[in-house]
């Protein structure tokens, strides 16, 4: 094994490398997934109360190793035009909260009557999770009557959605009456890794979506209705929009998003300092022409990512070619990164860097236990306000790559909107709210604190961190920032997210890779659509053997043909 | 009495963070009065009560507090009527930056808010440590008593204490440094404080509903009503 060496801050946490992300095998879905293998967890309906349309309710009873949950499902009637996928909804196909323990019918009456109404009702501290989906109407009313008259679907036109029912919000961090994070970490242990819980959730809804459409293919009139092909199921995922209200994320929690970045990067140069042996690049070659062909299948109008994805696509031939000439006989894993980064776009890079940890499960998986952290930005009030200068110096110094006297890096603003609650862009000196605006502009609040810091020191050179605040405590947030990620590896997100041509996109997709989704497919420079758990086996495949190999999905053959040998 | 509405401890700091944010606090003023109405209501030190006079005492046109005295042995600061729930740490910290053995806040609001704040940074390594073993806090207690206290030097809570004698007045905080025999009545000792957050984490915590819709009216302030152009492109949300 040769020396490790870990990227640069100055690369691992650029922003545009950030949004070129893939999902990989330290993505929270195939953890999830995972440890439900290995740990056998044992998941069953105990209730299923639908009528023959799929209507009703369902309880999923989920047994793990060290606590017993259930997903409550409630199904409803939806009129076509009330279908809206809208933070604003008020009503929604299908709405679910996961819950500790078992649920008694007076328990069951109670979230009947709260869970359905989602923000406007009140869950208490026994749920993780509050959900909502609603069904897709391209899809779902088509492949039932094909399936109730016996037929299969076309896997082309099943592909070209590639799921059932779209989440449009999974809750927690304690909203709506739910626990905190912490009664999570402390009492279900099994879900103690970021967003496992929430994970679960969607996984269990794909997992109704299609029991439900069985149980109203297999009714009474329907006497030649067949279940979809088992490798349909497995292709089905989970859809998922996901926009402006998920990018403040990334800069809010700081240290955490350090810590995947850090947990990533460790693992990555520990990838590269393995020695190379033949199976791995035999291996290699296979995921990456599975990878193309996973790309090939994206869907997106998006002239941004469609370029992107022409330009991986060239790269990975590119790459694919290189690695069966006499050149690309690769005696060490660096010698191939280097090359990814002297020829390839960055999402061939980043691609790169997720074929590499598929070969390399030994050292990349049990990262994924040292994913959460005690989120706690402390400054020190003893510290010398020296000490803190140099500390920006050194791990701040990005933010000097920044001129706020240009009136381009400062046009953007962020805000709440009073209409839908979400974040919103506003122009600056154009649009009303800058004085509300989101502390999301962490480069210039350095700057203008650095400067401070200058200027007090010259008046009293020895002045301490509490002394500094004191005279100019609007930076208490910035300081106590500062003194917090200046001790951590990678620090900060490097990006300026007031510039006028700010890409919010690159924080969604940064976030969407580590949950673990598929199919980036945006719809403009603030939302995009995926897919999540496409590919992933279905909850009777959990008993069975399992070679957690569900990464870059691609549609299935029916029958047992291989799609990447047609 | 109004009736109790059962939330997270992280809703309840993102309701508090959210609403200072509408009176025009500063970012660290937002975060920092969120965690400390969150920590303070998980340690049982604060109630629907006292989060309201916290609120109540909030000011944006105060930015810190003054310092109006100062020696080897005391500083007093004048809060100018300021709540806890901000601005507190500015006093706090210039007192730890000199190693002063004794502080006192006069005019502050819901004092008790101060408490998570000294135990955050006790809890981690200072660069200029302070050889104290004990530090005693005083305040007025949201029943409107008298409290004190203590913590260890490594931010662990060693109990709270009712003073034999009056302190304090209402509107003040003291903290003394080294202090570690308290004259007074242990009420509760460090263990049960602690078991208090442990049964907090797991039922979550209650406030009452009309203080509950305080705040989503105070957020409202923090909202901006969107243009055409920001909502074009965003999407579902």
């Amino acid at each position: 094994m040769s020396q490790i060496i870990l990227r640069p801050a100055s690369q691992a946490m650029d922003l545009e490398r950030l949004g070129a992300g893939f999902s990989s095998n330290l993505s929270f879905m195939r953890t999830l997934v995972r440890y439900m293998v290995k740990d056998q967890w044992n998941i069953s309906y105990s209730q299923f109360e639908l009528d023959q349309e799929g209507y009703g309710h369902a309880v999923f009873d989920i047994k793990m190793p060290h606590s017993q949950l259930s997903l409550v499902v409630f199904s409803q009637y939806l009129a076509p035009e009330d279908r809206n996928d809208r933070v604003i909804a008020e009503k929604w196909d299908l709405t679910m909260t996961l819950v500790e323990g078992e649920v008694d019918d007076l328990w069951l009456e109670r979230l009947a009557a709260n869970v359905p109404l989602q923000e406007a009702g009140r869950i208490d501290s026994r749920s993780l999770c509050l959900s909502r989906g609603n069904r897709s109407a391209r899809i779902f009313d088509s492949l039932l009557a094909q399936l109730r008259s016996g037929r299969q679907p076309d896997p082309k036109k099943l592909a070209e959605v590639g799921y059932l029912y779209r989440t449009t919000a999974v809750y927690g961090s304690g909203k709506f009456g739910a626990c905190d994070w912490g009664k999570i970490a402390r009492h279900h242990p099994d879900l103690a890794r970021p967003f496992s819980a929430e994970m679960l959730v969607c996984y269990l809804l794909r997992q109704f979506s299609l029991d439900q459409l069985h149980h109203m293919v297999h009714q009474p009139d329907y006497p030649k209705a067949v279940d979809l092909d088992v490798n349909l199921q497995r292709y089905l995922g989970i859809g998922n929009s996901t926009g402006l209200g998920m990018a403040p994320y990334l800069i809010n929690h700081p240290l955490l998003m350090s810590q995947w970045i850090g947990q990533r990067e460790q693992a990555y140069a520990e990838v590269l300092a393995e020695p190379v042996e033949q199976d791995k690049v035999v291996k290699l070659q296979r995921v990456l022409v599975q990878a193309m062909q996973h790309v090939r299948e994206v869907s997106t109008f998006d002239e941004w990512q469609s370029n992107n994805n022409a330009k991986l696509l060239v790269d990975a031939q590119n790459l694919s070619d290189w690695l069966q000439s006499d050149e690309g006989k690769v005696s060490d894993w660096r010698q191939l990164h280097e090359w990814a980064q002297q020829h390839y776009s960055l999402e061939t890079q980043e691609l790169l860097v997720s074929l590499l940890f598929e070969l390399h499960p030994s050292i990349v998986n049990p990262k994924e236990d040292h994913l959460a952290i005690n989120e706690s930005l402390t400054y020190d009030p003893t510290q010398s306000a020296q000490n803190l200068a140099d500390s920006i110096q050194e791990s701040y110094d990005w933010v000097f790559d920044y001129d706020f006297s240009q009136t381009d890096e400062n046009e953007t603003f962020w805000y709440y909107s009073q209409e839908k609650i979400e974040p919103r862009l506003g122009k600056t000196g154009i649009d009303d709210g800058a004085e509300v605006q989101m502390f999301l502009g962490i480069a210039k609040a350095v700057q203008a604190c650095h400067d401070d810091l200058l200027t007090v020191m010259e008046q009293s050179y020895d002045a301490s961190v509490a002394e500094f605040l004191l005279q100019k405590p609007i930076h208490l947030g910035i300081v106590n920032r500062i003194a917090t990620m200046a001790q951590t590896r990678y620090g900060e997100i490097r990006a300026n997210l007031l510039h006028k041509d700010v890409l919010p996109m690159h924080l969604l997709r940064c976030k969407l890779a580590f949950f673990g989704v598929s199919k980036f497919d945006p719809k403009s420079a603030l939302w995009v659509r995926n897919t999540m758990f496409q590919g992933a086996p279905v909850v009777s495949d959990l008993s069975n053997e399992f070679n957690d190999d569900w990464y870059f999905p691609v549609a299935p053959m029916l029958g047992n043909q291989d799609p990447l040998n047609v | 009495m109004s009736e109790l509405i059962q939330i997270s401890a992280n809703e309840l700091k993102f309701l508090v963070k959210r609403s200072v944010e509408g009176l025009g606090f500063s970012p660290g003023d937002q975060l920092s009065a969120g965690l400390k109405a969150a920590a303070a209501f998980q340690l049982g030190l604060a109630n629907s009560n006292l989060l309201g006079k916290g609120l109540d005492a909030l000011s944006s046109d105060i930015s810190a507090p003054i310092l109006i005295a100062s020696n080897d042995q005391e500083m007093q600061f004048d809060a100018q009527g300021q709540s806890a729930l901000v601005q507190v740490e500015l006093a706090l910290g210039l007192a730890f930056a000199k190693a002063v053995p004794q502080l006192r806040i006069n005019h502050i609001g819901a004092a008790a808010f101060a408490v998570p704040c000294l135990m955050n940074w006790l809890a981690q390594p200072l660069s200029r440590p302070i050889s104290q073993q004990c530090y005693a806090l005083y305040f007025s207690h949201h029943s409107g008593a008298q409290r004190c206290v203590l913590i260890a030097a490594d931010g662990q809570l060693l109990g709270l204490y009712q003073p034999l004698h009056q302190v304090v007045a209402t509107d003040e905080l003291l903290l003394c440094m080294g202090q570690a025999d308290i004259e007074g009545v242990l009420i509760t000792d460090g263990a049960d404080l602690l078991g208090w957050r442990e049964r907090c984490l797991d039922q979550g915590v209650y406030l009452e509903a009309a203080l509950l819709e305080r705040l989503k009216k105070m957020i409202q302030a923090s909202f901006v009503p969107e243009t055409e152009a920001s909502r074009a492109g965003a999407g579902p949300g």
